[in-house]
């Protein structure tokens, strides 16, 4: 360190202090140590990525039409509320991926149907098969499936199925495309509104300060749920699920960029007296340098850790939002969608399996939240 | 040593306190061993980062977690029985060190304000010590509390009692906060850096107070400091602690006359140093040409309206008083005065941070033209803030910690358009050269480096444009004594170099006295004196510039300045 130390003043600097490896650690670098070393976080960012790499490759994993009764070869009708059928890895030949046929029975006095083993008759699934044809986000065609039955046309429930026969695990995967990027678009419309708001308000304070805080103030004091409900009652039932999805997702985060305004707002404000802010403005720095190059890459971190934590709020949002019918409309799907057809008492006795897609959310806001607290808390590597 | 074993109260015996376990604890004391005698003073000193915190702290087992006692013994002799009790054998959260604590060994800390109650008022956090200690009914008690006021020298102690402690100036926090640790008459005193946020005045009277409690309570004290003249000012016993070891112990005279390690005699030096003028002995020329020229200025902040608009919540602040000063080119200005006295606040106003209420401010620039800085316009001001350059106090929070080295001594290059791409690393790494700083430390960020050395790097970022004047304020402040004359050599050197004046703001004679030619002291807002550097600090004629510099602590324990100090009562209030 020191050998090529060409110091001119009278004093020479004591290098050995420098703590090896990361002092050439940028902020990022620092912030994702810290992250590390949260395992909890760690995990549920894994999830969160996984989460997100199902919504976006939802027709790949998907192994039918979300939209399709399924009948199986030769059937006439859909089987309704069929039961899960787990995946079972080996069988008495070795290993091999294969699910179990299920046999309807109907009790001859409660007419109730029940579902049993049939002998040893099972589907045999294998990867990369050929299924239903999609349009892959609008870029190729093609019918490639991550799995599927190796025998064409064969019918498998890993969720079971739905009141019409359609298979609950394709459209969980496909509700999840829905809801997930409801949430990150959600936040990024309140992202752009608080840090524009947020920003004005903290740097310029004074008037414009003291009217966009009374705004929060007025927008926080509303009742959120009714307020949701109203606006989404406006929107016309006609709409294509698009204009829908669209039409909820800025009702959503027209309520949401206010906490994200308070929280730009005041780091901004205490930032705007710090010394190396004040030292950059000497520096002969203009405005508009100090805010981008010098304020708000403090901010960053804080943001994003601010953003993780009110993607779930949006989730929540839409879930109860779609839950109450005031939503998305089918035949959009999401997972509030599908909590719908969870709301009556018989459907639950009958199919438990339609709260799956509650289960997922609850995964989807606890490894969010989770993440965000690790983030918050690597947000800042100098506190302890 | 040749004293009687009886006399001894606290016997330190090779105390190690770990902070972590295994390979990676870090060793904050490391096997340390010292003795206070009843009735003395045994002061620690170091710099910060030495352990003697934290020695201070196992003492009265209240380390932070996850610090712990990893070994040795603290024999305390206090007790009525007469018998040793091993303090570092007790349970931290047991009967008999809750016992100990508060009653027979007391503590007071650095920061009077937290460690009050806010809530509470100072009474009846007094009247608690005591009702927990001892038995006394409430009346009693509070009587007791009073009596203890008084004893601090708090001023009409019967009032002063029921107030709370935002109401109390920081020396009567720290009165009060020594009445609480007297509440119970305890036998050791331990005072962790009582002084260092106090005003060099109002550290005269503590120090003196706590001299003075002493002597009527025969309490034994320990007093942590980094102040070598503090520790010649009270000091029976000195103990030398670096880097969790104890360098060297024993008497004060012994220490200060014939030190045995180098790191003492440095330590001593570094405050000595301090009492001469380096510019005279460096015998540097102050040119005729006055380069600023300060005329009337005032800063006052208008009151606060109440919530309706009615103008009775605070009355308007004077921070700056008609204040005129001038500036020589190639001359050291310096500016003293306490907390308050607005010398922070003309800094600002000079280099227009803060916006002036009214005066002139002329610069002469580099080309011979004189700018009104108190009323230029933003523009002029850039071209202005080319000349004139500011170091700050802290030199954690002006580093942005997201930019590296580079980066931000090369900002005011870049955005002045003076160079950019290679022509740019190459000025960057010319100027880190002048403060000592190898040009690899560019790709590093701020965290990688130590106090002294970011200091470097704000002188660094000051220099980049070949300013001709350069306002320090508080730039030495935050540094340990060592570093702080480093910086200050440092800074001399670059002077004769590159042709640059200062205006160096503090609250330190000594450094004031070493680095200026002549000196502003400030007083409430106003200049009470100004003059030649040595005629100020030594035969200074204002009664409040006597005060102050008589309250500064001598480096020789023979030579004790605080008990023969001139006390300033001119003006209401500042009774600490």
């Amino acid at each position: 360190m020191s050998d090529s130390n060409t110091s001119v003043a009278s004093v020479q600097v004591n290098m050995a202090n420098l703590r090896g490896g990361i002092e050439h650690a940028s902020q990022w670098t620092l912030m994702w140590l810290r992250f590390k070393k949260h395992k909890l976080a760690l995990i549920s960012m894994y999830i969160v990525l996984g989460l997100y790499i199902m919504a976006l490759f939802s027709e790949f994993l998907a192994p039918f039409d979300p939209e399709e009764a399924l009948k199986s070869n030769g059937e006439i009708k859909a089987k309704a509320y069929h039961p899960p059928q787990p995946i079972h890895l080996f069988d008495d030949k070795g290993f091999n991926l294969h699910v179990q046929i299920l046999k309807e029975t109907v009790d001859p006095v409660s007419l109730k149907k029940t579902y049993v083993p049939d002998g040893d008759r099972k589907i045999e699934l294998s990867f990369f098969v050929r299924g239903f044809e999609y349009n892959f986000l609008g870029l190729f065609k093609s019918d490639i499936h991550l799995f599927g039955a190796k025998e064409k046309g064969a019918v498998f429930y890993l969720f079971g199925s739905d009141r019409q026969g359609r298979d609950m695990f394709s459209r969980v995967i496909y509700g999840g495309r829905f809801t997930l990027s409801l949430g990150l678009i959600g936040v990024f419309l309140s992202v752009v509104l608080g840090l524009i708001l947020g920003g004005i308000s903290g740097y310029y304070g004074g008037k414009i300060d003291w009217f966009i805080q009374r705004l929060v103030e007025f927008i926080i004091s509303l009742p959120t749920i009714p307020i949701w409900l109203a606006m989404a009652a406006v929107l016309p039932k006609d709409w294509p699920p698009h204009y829908q999805y669209m039409a909820v997702t800025v009702i959503i985060s027209l309520i949401g960029w206010t906490q994200l305004a308070r929280v730009v707002r005041g780091r901004l404000l205490a930032m705007r007296g710090e010394v190396f802010v004040i030292a950059a403005q000497l520096d002969g720095c203009s405005e508009a340098r100090v805010i981008f190059r010098h304020m708000l890459p403090s901010l960053a971190s804080h943001i994003i850790a601010a953003v993780t934590l009110a993607i779930p709020m949006m989730i929540l949002a839409e879930t109860s939002l779609s839950f109450l019918g005031l939503g998305l409309q089918p035949p959009a799907i999401s997972w509030g969608v599908l909590l719908k057809e969870a709301q009556n008492i018989r459907s639950i006795a009958a199919a438990p399996w339609l709260f799956i897609p509650g289960a997922m959310v609850v995964i989807a806001v606890l490894a969010l939240n989770f993440m965000g607290d690790g983030l918050r808390d690597a947000a800042d590597p100098y506190t302890h | 040593m040749n004293t009687n074993s009886s006399d001894i109260i606290l016997d330190v015996r090779n105390l190690r306190t770990y902070f972590g376990t295994g390979e990676k604890a870090v060793r904050a004391v490391d096997d340390i061993s010292f003795q206070i005698q009843r009735g003395k003073t045994l002061c620690i000193v170091g710099e910060s980062g030495s352990g003697k915190t934290v020695a201070a702290r196992s003492v009265m087992q209240i380390v932070d977690h996850p610090g712990r006692i990893e070994g040795g013994q603290i024999m305390y002799y206090g007790g009525d029985s007469g018998q040793g009790v091993d303090i570092a054998k007790l349970d931290s959260r047991g009967k008999e060190i809750r016992g100990i604590r508060g009653k027979e060994i007391a503590m007071i800390f650095q920061e009077p304000m937290t460690s009050l109650s806010p809530i509470h008022t100072i009474g009846n956090q007094i009247c608690e010590s005591i009702l927990l200690h001892q038995k006394v009914d409430k009346d009693e008690a509070r009587a007791r509390a009073i009596e203890l006021l008084r004893r601090v020298e708090i001023p009409n102690p019967a009032v002063a009692i029921d107030k709370y402690t935002f109401e109390y100036s920081g020396g009567m926090r720290q009165r009060a906060m020594i009445a609480m640790a007297l509440a119970c008459n305890p036998k050791l005193l331990i005072a962790d850096e009582p002084t260092t946020a106090l005003d060099v005045t109002t550290q005269a009277e503590i120090l003196a107070l706590i001299k003075e409690l002493q002597n009527s309570y025969g309490m034994a004290v320990l007093f942590i400091t980094h102040d070598m003249g503090v520790v010649a000012e009270i000091a029976d016993e000195i103990g030398v602690m670096l880097n969790g070891k104890m360098l060297e112990f024993g008497p004060s005279e012994q220490i200060f006359y014939s030190a045995q390690h180098e790191y003492t005699g440095k330590l001593i030096d570094s405050v000595r140093k301090l009492e001469t003028s380096a510019r005279r002995a460096r015998n540097m020329k102050v040119s005729e040409r006055k380069l600023l020229e300060v005329r009337g200025v005032s800063k006052i902040y208008p009151g606060r309206k109440t919530f309706l608009g009615g103008n009775k919540a605070s009355a308007p602040f004077k921070a700056l008083d008609k204040v005129s000063i001038d500036l020589y080119e190639g001359e050291n200005l310096g500016i003293v005065g306490e907390s308050g006295s607005g010398k922070t606040t003309l800094g600002n106003c000079l280099i227009r941070v803060l916006n002036l209420t009214e005066g002139e401010v002329l610069y002469r620039m580099g080309n011979g033209s004189i700018v009104d800085l108190a009323k230029s316009k933003k523009s002029e001001l850039r071209h202005v803030h080319r000349e004139v350059r500011m170091v700050f106090q802290d030199p954690f929070a002006s580093l942005n910690p997201r930019m590296t080295i580079g980066q931000i001594v090369g900002e005011p290059l870049l955005v002045n358009k003076v160079c950019e791409g290679s022509a740019l690393r190459e000025r960057v790494a010319e100027v880190l050269a002048m403060v000592g700083m190898p040009a690899q430390a560019m790709e590093r960020y701020p965290h990688a480096f130590s106090g002294g050395q970011r200091q470097r790097i704000g002188i660094a970022r000051a220099l980049a444009l070949n300013p001709r004047l350069i306002i320090a304020d508080e730039a030495t402040s935050a540094l340990d004594v060592t570093l702080r004359s480093q910086i200050l050599d440092l800074l001399l050197d670059l002077q004769e170099r590159l042709n640059l004046s200062f205006i160096l703001i503090s609250h330190d004679i000594g450094v004031i006295r070493y680095f200026c030619d002549r000196v502003a002291v400030m007083y409430k807002g106003q200049v009470v004196e100004t003059g030649l550097a040595d005629k100020i600090c030594g035969e200074p004629e204002h009664p409040y510039t006597k005060a102050l510099i008589s309250a500064v602590p001598g480096t020789h324990p023979r030579d004790k300045r605080i008990v023969n100090r001139h006390r300033y009562t001119g003006d209401q209030g500042k009774a600490a």
